[in-house]
Order: C-alpha cells, then structure tokens, then sequence
C-alpha cells in the first residue's frame, strides 16, 4: 500500500520535473548544467546505482556528445530536451567522432520532458557501426522509462529515498529557485552571515608625551640591593619599572618609553597621577593621538606599543596576564591558590565558560598540569580606526604561571579537535572579557575601551552553492 | 569592509576544462595532450636492491586502476585512473635493467660504521645516489631519476618520524600552512637536509630527480591513501618530464606573467638574504633565477632590494623569460612575501616599462592575524575574500570547498592577507589570479594550497639554493626543487 502511494507520488514529481523543463524551454532558459548537480546526478544513482558527474562541471565549454559520466562503469549519458531523431544522430555523430566509445561502453540519450512515441532507428547503424551498442528501445529514455525503472525496484526503502529525494528537489521553492537563478544568476545569492575576528578599540582623545627624568645610573645601581638586579645596558622601560618599584608606587604598565620620552593616555597634568614623579613636568605635551601615529611608520609603531601596554594593563584587572615569551593574553588563577577557574559570561543566556582545567594523570590522583584559555592580540589599523585582532589559543602550566613541558604533548591534539564553532565562540566569550568586568573587586579601566563587535556583514555570491553542513563520519576533523 | 565570494578557478585540460585536477585529467586529459609531451618516461631508478624491487613493483601497481579509498567524500579521494598510453595521463613510465643502479646495503653501513659527524654521513649518503645519478645521466640519459629511500635508512639512520614529507606523499603536512607550525618538531630535519642536498647537487647534471620512499607501496594509517599517493606522484613525475598536467584558464588573450620575489637566508643564517625570482606564464612554465645578495641592516624587519637591483632582478628575469619562452608578456604580476617599499616599485616599474610592459600589478601575500568566523563547525568558504580598505584583502584559500563538500584540513585554516602596493588591474582579479594560482602546484592534486605557486615556490627554491655555491648555476626550471 505504501509503496503505491510512493509510486503515485513520484510519478507527480516527475511529472513536475517535466513540467519545469517545458517551462524553461519555452522561455529558452533552459540549462542543463543546472539539474545535473543537483537533481540528475542523484536521481540516476538512486534508480541506476551509477556514480555519475557532470563532465560540463565548470562554465563554459560542453563535453561534446556526453553530459554526464560514470568513468568506473563505463556509462555516459546525454542530456536533452529536444526527442527529435536528428538530435539522436547528432548525439551519436559526437560520439563516435569524438571516440568516446573508447570510454563508455553504453550511451543513454535521456529526454528531459516526454520523447517521441517511437523511433523509427534509421540511421543509427550506420553511424555507430560496431563501435557502440547503441538500441533505440533502451537507450533512449525519458522520465516515464525512469518511472518504469523506479517501478522496478523491489526496496521500499529504496523509494521511499526517492520519493523523498524527489519532493525536495521539486518544492515550489526550489523550482521557483532555480527558475530565478537561470533568469538572472546574478539575483540568486547564497548568503550567510560572517564575523570578523576584530573588535573596535575606542581610545582617549588625548595622548600624552614628556621627557622622561631619572637618574637611570642610580636606579640601577640601588637595584643591585635588591633580589631583581639590573644591568648597566638595562632597557629604558625596564629601568623605569624599577624606578616605580624603587619609589614603593604600584606597578602600572600603560606606557611607553621610545628615545628619552614617556607616552601614556594617562593625563600628565593631573597632580594625583604617580607617572608625574618620573618626567620632567615643563615638558608635558598633549597631542591628538592621530596627530602622533601619522607621523611616519616609527611613529606608528610607537603608538601600537602604547596601544600594547594598555592592553596589558586592562587585562591584568581582570586576571589575564600578558606572557611574553608566547605573545599571548593567558588567564591566570584569580587569587593565590592555582586551581580551576570559571568566568560568567552572556551569549544567548548566562554561562559559565571554564578558562583554567586542571589535567590529572591516568590514576586522576595528581594534576600534571594546568590549561589555560588563552588569546593571542594584535592592533590594527583600517580607515583610521583601531581595532584588535583576537584569536583564542591555549597555553599550558605546571603550577599556573610556569610554562609546562606537557604542552607539546596537549596542543597540537587538541588544536585538531577544535572547529569554526569552538574558535567563533572563543573570540565571543573574549570579546565579552574586554567588553564587561568579569571579577566582582574589578577595577574599570578608563584608558582603552572596546566596543561589543560584531559588524554583521553578509558574504555574497552569485553562485548557487548548496553545502551540506552535515560532518560526513570520515570527515577530517577541523 | 566588504565580503564576497569567489568561485573556484576552473583549470585547462587537454579536450575541456574543470576546476578539478583529477577529474579533469580522468575527463580531458592532460593540458599539453595534442602537442608535445612525455608519451613515454625514460625513468632511472636508484635505491637499495629491495627497495628497488618494491618500488618497480609499485609502479606496476600504478599501471591500472588504484581503487579510491572508502569514504562518503568520494570527489576528495577518487580512485586513481592508472599511467598508461590508454589511461587519462596518455604516457607510460618505460625503464629497462640499464636504468636501474642498485645500492649496496654495505656501502650504506660502512659510512654508518666509518664515520660519526651527522652532517658527514648525510652528505656521503648524498654522494652515494649522485654517483649514480651521473652514470644514468652520462649513459642513459632519463628523463626523471627516481632516488628510492628505504623506511630502515630513514626510520634507523636519520631517525626520521613518521610525517610525511617526501616528494611523493607531498600533501597536506610538508608546507601546507599553518599545520607546519604545529608539526615542525616532527618533521625530520634532518631528512629534509639530505633532500636538499641531494636535489642541489643532483642539479648539474640536468635531470630532474623524484625522491620516493618505499613504504609508498603499503602506505600506513598516518599516509595518504594509495589512489591519493598515485595521483600525487604520477601528475609531478609527468611535470617533472616537461609536461603539462593542467594551466590555468586565459580570461582573454593578453599575455600575463606571473613573478614571485623572495629571499632566503643561506645555512650560516648570516645576515645576507640572497632574492630569487620565479617568472611563469599560465601554464607554469618560466624561470627561475638566484639575484644578488641583499644586506639587512640592524633593526630592518624584512629586506628590500635597492632600486638599482630591483631594476636588475626584474630586467634580467624577463629577458630569460623571453629566452625561454620567446615572448614577451603583456601584463606583468609580481608577489612578494613583504612589503615593497619605494626604491623597489621604482626599479620594478623602470625594468618593466624598459622592457614594453605597461600593466604591472606589485602584491604583497603574507601571513595575517585576522580572521572570519561563520556560524557552525566549518570555516568560511575557500575562495572567501574580505576588503579592509581598497588596498588590504584578506583571501581565503583553505577552507571549507563546496566541491568537497567539505573542509580538508586538521586545524582551522588561516586566510593570507594580500597587499596591492600598485595595481593596474581590480582587486578581484588580482585575488583571483592568486585562488588559481594556488591550484598549479604539479606535486599535489588536491587543490586548496594555502599559498600561489609563486610564492609556494619561491620557498622551496630557496631552502634548495642553499645548498648550492654562489659559483654553480641554479636550473632555471621548477621540476628540479619540487
């Protein structure tokens, strides 16, 4: 009983398959290439069980005398919608002329639409000669041969999955799809939305420049009565540290010193701010930050340092360390004891994302070591606007700050595992990190600021592309 | 900012064309089938006595149908058509006992017993195959040498791991992208040293040669599968003997040339950079030539050729063009993995307008931080190409590829950001010159490369050059580095 109603129901559906193409014949519309992906291909391996492709797959040139093969079985067929006898002896002509037959042993003729009621064969000898067993009665086929076919099959379950292939591809909305596509190609998009990996800085409006003035000999010198001792050759920056060290004021890492000068968006004027110990105060400049950064690529490049150190600065109030020797944002324990650590975060609903694991050994009796969720960042400048680049990585530690050797081991397994989804949802949850306090005693940074992304952009194309999102079993894994 | 999507560059064969290598040589045949090509391949073979044998039996193998591996991406691993003067490829790989030179297994341990600097016994290992290598080329004159690794000789004396990096199994791991850094600490440098050294001094004597590991003929879980192995191998043996597999498909008949420019540091890492520039045309025939050393001053973050040289480089380069290919190009292409400054696209324009070129495109391809990110488990679409500003694009080349239907690749791919320093022609052109470009890679026939050939080439010429003395002439032709 179900398999007559199956029956019933795609010998409808062919009937509209016929019906499509008279359509677009009528309107010279018609385009082989455009059933053949989608609708041929699948319908002939479902009734024939032949692995057919579209020997027109690229724009352009026709296959001449075949449109569709199968190079393992040896079987071609022409597609057409003209049942005309000279279309057949054209076909055939092609075919020998262009010694397919060295190919393919059988050549379908396959009318899309009805074929005439008989052939009369005349001709068709002395074209193919002995070179192709071509029989007008088997070889040249139209959807009712196709139904016969169908009709043929013993599986129910092998029509039900035509049936079913069937009423998909001839929905209203899919005729109606590939009618507007063969009208104009260029109207039919396949769109989807893509986010970039950037997020919009907002930065002060004033940036700040002083020379700096400090007896660099004497600060190295006292730091020789210190644990951390530096070297006469010591770096700028590295003295200057020390010198904040040295005068008991906290750690502060929004600056940069380039030549002899301090940079910071910290206002120099204000008499509470601690940096104003270190320059000379005569010298304080304010500038438009575009002012400075437009100067030359060296200017550039400065401000991006100073860009860098507040980064830093912002992500140490929220338990994210910026670790040198990888050039990577980490997230570090939030107090003393290093364990797992949980942020709360917004994508649909409130979550909680783990940003630190603890990795036990095989018995799970001792951690081994420690994984980090982690980011690399980068500035970049586009039309004027600064934005930074974020791409989540993992970093791994023996006791939360020092690197782990296990690392080798974890990363690459674990890179492997990941897909588009579980990156695209990193950068949001980071995204979120440098948009919201994610600590309860958080400390808001006034400095850098960013703007929640996503530029919504939509990708185009004037091609129909039809992707089966479905992970086939032996996909690679991403 | 703005999105779009470009379609997969469709590649020429000998009767149609297809955006797929090998249904386009199973379906056309290869590109140069009705001129003159490698009917038959004079192959010499060089390698231990058993090796030998397996290989010879694998490429008995190879005569026929390779059937494809099981798997529901049936367009990503087809089976392979079989090398014969019926197949698709139309040509035959032919040998006799005379091309075939055998190595004793006791001159490999007398160099093992004898002698305990590693570089030394890499470099007699080397001796031992261009011994050989100079009688094939003196007495029998082939047309490719197959130099035969054994999987003792690389697993016991290199101690190589098991990644995949010889010529043959060339796909995804050796220099895909960003796979590389993942998986730099197992790929055996030591492997690579002895491949270098032997393609460089393999050089002078004018055959290209095919490095080929026996464990090909019972490929391990961790390799391509046979049907892939074959294809790979059997589409660069037929480049390697000057064919043409496939060229990329002319939009109209201007003659464009294709340069790559790069740099490479030699062995003592010195702060010298020597260039190296590789001119093709569409069908990737060129030249490839060794420019002069370049002096990195402290604190320069890439080199930069001065104008004078630029201007050198360039001019000469186009005259080996013209002596190789007896034409002149109409548009001129240039990629270059770091910026160009001034004093370059100022030599660069001189030499090009000196030699009648008036459309010259200087493009910078490089490594990028930026990404896109779609919804669900597969990256943006290969062919993917996003504009910052009118001069900085941002070009998907790995990705998820609709005639897949998947993505083919372990991590998640990296796009390349390109740089239009000065451009003639549109941005879209340009990157999608680069999309084709990615696709002539004769060593691989699957066809998302990360890179364009240009500069995919450019890298492997310079780790090779550096093994070759400023005093020896480099050949000019790519088959002799991949």
């Amino acid at each position: 009983m179900n398999r007559q109603k199956s029956l019933t129901r795609i010998a409808e559906l062919l009937g509209r398959f016929t019906t499509e193409v008279g359509l677009l014949n009528a309107a010279n519309l018609y385009d082989i290439n455009i059933h053949a992906e989608n609708v041929l291909i699948p319908l002939i391996k479902l009734a024939y069980g032949l692995d057919m492709v579209n020997a027109n797959y690229t724009k352009g040139k026709n296959f001449s005398a075949v449109d569709l093969i199968d190079n393992k079985n040896r079987v071609a067929f022409q597609v057409t919608s003209t049942a005309d006898n000279e279309k057949i002896k054209h076909t055939l002509n092609q075919f020998i002329k262009h010694e397919r037959y060295l190919s393919y042993d059988i050549l379908f003729v396959y009318i899309i639409g009805n074929k005439q009621s008989a052939y009369t064969g005349k001709g068709h000898a002395e074209i193919v000669q002995d070179k192709l067993a071509f029989d007008k009665d088997e070889h040249i086929i139209d959807n009712n041969d196709l139904f016969k076919k169908i009709s043929g099959i013993v599986s129910l379950q092998q029509i039900s999955a035509i049936e079913q292939f069937l009423e998909e591809e001839f929905s209203e909305q899919k005729i109606e799809f590939r009618k507007k596509a063969l009208e104009n190609p260029a109207s039919v998009k396949h769109t989807e939305h893509v986010y970039f990996n950037l997020i919009e800085a907002n930065i002060p409006e004033t940036l700040y420049i002083a020379d700096i003035a400090i007896d660099r000999e004497a600060i190295i010198k006292e730091s020789w009565t210190t644990e951390y001792k530096l070297k006469m050759d010591a770096s700028p920056r590295k003295v200057l540290r020390r010198a904040i060290d040295l005068a008991g004021l906290t750690r502060i890492a929004d600056w940069h010193v380039t030549g002899n000068q301090l940079l910071t968006f910290r206002n120099l004027h204000d008499p509470a701010e601690p940096l104003r110990n270190f320059i000379d105060q005569g010298t304080i400049t304010p500038l438009k930050p575009k002012e400075y950064w437009t100067i030359d690529a060296d200017h550039q490049r400065s401000f991006t340092s100073i860009l860098n150190f507040s980064l830093q600065q912002l992500l140490s109030h929220k338990a994210i360390h910026y670790i040198g020797e990888d050039d990577i944002y980490r997230y570090q324990p939030e107090g003393k004891i290093v364990k797992q650590r949980t942020v709360e975060w917004k994508k649909t609903k409130r979550a909680k994302r783990t940003v630190i694991f603890e990795l036990f050994d095989k018995n799970k009796e001792q951690i081994v070591c420690f994984r980090h969720f982690s980011f690399e960042a980068k500035f970049n400048l586009y039309d004027e606007q600064w934005y930074l680049s974020v791409n989540p990585t993992w970093s791994f530690t023996s006791n939360g700050y020092k690197k782990s050797g296990l690392a080798k081991y974890y990363a690459p397994g674990l890179k492997r595992l990941e897909n588009n989804n579980t990156i695209y949802y990193g950068f949001r949850f980071i995204s979120y990190c440098l948009t919201h306090n994610i600590l309860s005693d958080e400390i808001t940074f006034p400095y850098l600021t960013f703007n929640t992304p996503f530029f919504d952009e939509v990708l185009t194309d004037t091609e129909v592309v039809e992707i089966d999102e479905n992970v086939p079993e032996d996909t690679p894994l991403e | 900012m703005n999105i779009k999507l470009l379609s997969e560059p469709p590649l020429q064969f000998g009767t149609g064309e297809h955006i797929d290598p090998k249904t386009g040589i199973i379906t056309f045949n290869p590109y140069d089938l009705q001129g003159v090509r490698p009917e038959r391949i004079k192959t010499g073979i060089i390698g231990k006595s058993d090796s030998v044998d397996t290989v010879i039996g694998w490429l008995n193998t190879g005569k026929r149908i390779i059937a494809a591996k099981k798997s529901t991406l049936g367009k990503l691993f087809p089976e392979f058509c079989g090398f014969s003067k019926t197949d698709a490829f139309k040509s035959e790989i032919i040998y006799d006992e005379g091309y075939i030179r055998k190595i004793n297994n006791s001159d490999f341990d007398h160099i093992i017993k004898n002698e305990k600097r590693y570089w030394k016994i890499i470099e007699e290992f080397v001796t031992l195959y261009i011994n050989e290598i100079k009688f094939l080329a003196k007495n029998k004159n082939p047309d490719v040498i197959l130099c035969v690794l054994s999987e003792k000789f690389i697993q016991s004396i290199l101690g190589a791991p098991t990644a995949e990096n010889t010529d043959a199994e060339s796909a995804s791991a050796e220099d895909a992208d960003e796979e590389k850094d993942e998986q730099d600490e197992f790929i055996s440098r030591q492997e690579n040293n002895f491949r270098r050294l032997l393609k460089a001094r393999a050089m002078e004597y004018n055959i290209p040669i095919q490095i080929v590991r026996d464990r090909i003929a019972k490929p391990s879980g961790e390799m391509q599968d046979p049907a892939t192995i074959a294809w790979n191998f059997y589409t660069a043996i037929y480049y390697k003997a000057s064919g043409t597999p496939w060229a990329m498909k002319k939009k109209d008949s201007t003659i464009v040339c294709y340069a790559g420019i790069s740099f490479y540091k030699s062995r003592d890492r010195a702060t010298t950079q020597t260039s190296i520039t590789q001119i093709f045309n569409e069908h990737g025939k060129g030249v490839i030539l060794r420019g002069q050393p370049v002096e990195m001053k402290k604190g320069d973050l890439e080199p930069h050729l001065t104008e004078l040289q630029a201007y050198d480089l360039l001019d000469y380069s186009l005259k080996e063009y013209y002596e190789a290919l007896k034409v002149y190009p109409q548009r001129l292409v240039l990629h270059k993995t770091s910026n160009f400054n001034a004093a370059e696209i100022e030599g660069f324009k001189s030499a090009a307008y000196k030699n009648n070129i008036h459309a010259v495109d200087m493009v910078t391809i490089m490594r990028t931080d930026l990404r896109l990110y779609r919804e669900g488990p597969y990256p943006p679409l290969r062919g993917t190409m996003a504009s910052y500003t009118d001069t900085t694009h941002l070009l998907y080349t790995r990705g998820f590829v609709p005639y897949y239907n998947t993505y083919p690749g372990s991590y998640i791919p990296a796009p390349i950001e390109i740089r239009l320093f000065s451009h003639d022609e549109s941005p879209e052109l340009i990157c999608e010159e680069i999309l084709a470009l990615t696709k002539m890679n004769w060593n691989n026939t699957q066809f998302d490369r990360k890179f364009p050939i240009t500069i995919e080439c450019s890298r492997k010429v310079g780790e090779i050059l550096k093994y070759l003395s400023p005093e020896q002439t480099p050949q000019i032709k790519y088959s002799f580095y991949m």
